[in-house]
């Protein structure tokens, strides 16, 4: 697992599962210990995401690495990242402007 | 055929899970010395850095959270851990009981990856008896939170 600060320019061009709603983006990394099924659980959870977006993004952490979970605001991004980390993900976040 | 299942949901909506006595004295000594470790900054720094890791890769907004956010979050998790640890004495276990139990037990697994040094593939350490025991351990408790995470994706969805 990388732990380099990935490109912004990385995600503009991806196909993101949620409305970018604001500059802060939250990304969520691979890591081997978590499962699968509790990746998808948390994000189901936390941001209410059908099974299948959570899925789709759950699959992304995994085989990409990384994914953009969530955006907004720095206070939108800062709490998304403590919940994150809360239930054991490894989040990260960063200003796309 | 009846098929063994480590969760139920009961008909008032609470839900049983059903480990054995020694089971559950065992994952409430487990929550308890992790909860212990972590307050006392015992905790080996690998591990301690899995937990809480960082939230940014950019060195103010990494600061800034490390100081409005990373102490409110270690509370948090101590306070998750102690609480898995009185829940092993209930019977029965609302929704929000499943909720800490599930953060609870996902700090002991990611703390028994960390000292396994986990990889896709299986641990990355030299096994000797106390890993072999580690990775017993860390199984275990990956079937656990597999089969209540199973019972709450189907609430959800």
């Amino acid at each position: 697992m990388s732990s380099e600060a990935p490109a912004i320019e990385t995600y503009r061009s991806q196909d993101l599962y949620h409305e970018t709603t604001g500059p802060w983006l939250v990304i969520v990394w691979d890591d081997p210990i978590n499962l699968m099924s509790y990746v998808t659980w948390v994000f189901q959870k936390l941001f209410g995401y059908p099974f299948e977006v959570a899925h789709k993004l759950m699959m992304k952490v995994h085989t990409e690495g990384k994914a953009v979970v969530s955006s907004g605001s720095k206070e939108k991004a800062e709490l998304d990242v403590a919940r994150l980390h809360r239930y054991g993900l490894w989040a990260t976040m960063e200003c796309s402007s | 055929m009846s098929v063994f299942k480590i969760i139920k949901k009961n008909k008032d909506g609470t839900y049983r899970i059903f480990l054995s006595k020694d089971e559950f004295e065992w994952l409430k000594h487990e929550s308890m010395q992790l909860a212990n470790l972590i307050s006392r900054s015992e905790l080996d720094e690998v591990a301690m850095k899995r937990l809480f890791p960082a939230g940014s890769f950019e060195q103010e907004i990494e600061q800034k959270f490390e100081e409005e956010i990373k102490p409110s979050l270690l509370n948090e998790k101590i306070h998750d851990l102690k609480t898995l640890s009185e829940l092993c004495e209930k019977d029965t276990f609302s929704k929000d009981d499943l909720d800490i139990i599930l953060c609870a037990i996902n700090s002991i697994r990611l703390t028994l990856g960390t000292i396994l040094a986990m990889t896709p593939d299986g641990p990355a350490v030299v096994m000797d008896q106390d890993k072999k025991m580690f990775y017993a351990y860390y199984n275990h408790l990956s079937y656990l939170q597999q089969k209540i995470v199973e019972e709450l994706i189907k609430e959800i969805n």
